[in-house]
């Protein structure tokens, strides 16, 4: 199934295109996917997920079509 | 008021959900910031400008050269000088008819109360999480409302947290031992416009808790770069270990 994903902010300097759609497997959960994008496993934490408009748990698993915006939060001041 | 305080809010008097009504609460409210760097002298300066009658200022740390890019309101003759009392004297400047107190020292939980115990609302201008999980846990156990501001290279972040009734810090990010591999500004820079953005962000937010006590529950993101913003609901976390 695909969904579509948004990576915001500082996230997106990764080797992903700023928007794009993903094939993925039924049942896979938000954490699932986040862990196949290859972050730094000690910032998987920190990335919060807007699933459809609404914040989602890491835990919530992922529908066909499900839009998602992924965001780091960041640490400086 | 006097006529001296009307000339000086003049145009912020006009604007009606503040009016004179909450000019006089923003001359009676306390306010402390907890690091005077990038977002802290940001977040100073619109609380001085703005008329917040008494502002606590705390920050341990000198003025860089490297500072001067994005902490606006130091200049190269504060180079060496206490973040926190330069601040001080400069907004002292800007109005010198609000009371500031500066002090040099690193926020624990044993001065939490000495230096913010009496502030109506805190604001976050710290460089870490390590010092953002003190306020947190410190602003919770005092119940006192508080506004987390982080920014890194061209992204940044700003929540109203309070005690008790929204999500706070540690609802939404695990604790961290260290920020040795998190995105900062020392490891991945800082354009300074980010810095003004998330400021005025967070210092709007502060401002209307101060007028009208409006509660916004709502995280608040923008990257600067691509001009992206973003602002979604958090809800509190029931195993949270500092607000449950």
């Amino acid at each position: 199934m695909k969904i579509n994903v948004e990576f915001v902010g500082a996230i997106s300097c990764g080797p992903h295109q700023k928007k794009q759609d993903f094939e993925i497997k039924e049942k896979t959960s938000v954490r699932d996917f986040l862990e196949t994008l290859h972050f730094d496993k000690a910032h998987l934490d920190f990335i919060q997920v807007v699933k459809n408009g609404k914040r989602c748990a890491h835990s919530d698993n992922l529908k066909a079509g499900d839009r998602l915006e992924l965001m780091l939060m960041v640490g400086g001041g | 008021m006097s006529e001296h305080i009307f000339e000086r809010y003049q145009k912020q008097l006009l604007f009606k959900p503040i009016g004179l009504k909450g000019q006089q609460r923003l001359n009676k409210s306390r306010v402390g910031i907890l690091g005077v760097g990038a977002l802290g002298s940001n977040l100073a300066s619109i609380c001085a400008r703005s008329g917040v009658g008494d502002l606590i200022l705390v920050d341990s740390d000198q003025v860089e050269l490297s500072n001067l890019q994005r902490q606006m309101l130091f200049d190269e003759s504060d180079i060496g000088c206490s973040k926190a009392i330069s601040a001080a004297d400069k907004l002292s400047r800007i109005n010198s008819e609000i009371n500031i107190e500066a002090f040099c020292e690193r926020l624990d939980a044993r001065n939490f109360k000495d230096l913010f115990g009496n502030c109506d609302l805190l604001l976050d201008g710290t460089d870490n999480f390590a010092s953002r999980f003190i306020l947190n846990q410190q602003a919770i156990e005092h119940a006192i409302p508080w506004v987390h501001s982080a920014v890194t290279a061209s992204s940044g972040q700003s929540m109203f947290i309070m005690p008790g009734k929204t999500a706070c810090l540690r609802c939404l990010i695990p604790e961290v031992d260290t920020d040795s591999d998190f995105p900062t500004v020392h490891n991945s820079g800082i354009i300074t416009p980010i810095v003004t953005i998330i400021a005025s962000i967070s210092a709007a937010t502060a401002l209307r808790y101060l007028v009208e006590k409006h509660i916004d529950d709502n995280l608040k993101y923008y990257d600067a770069w691509d001009h992206r913003f973003s602002s979604f609901a958090v809800n509190r976390n029931d195993s949270c270990p500092h607000c449950r």
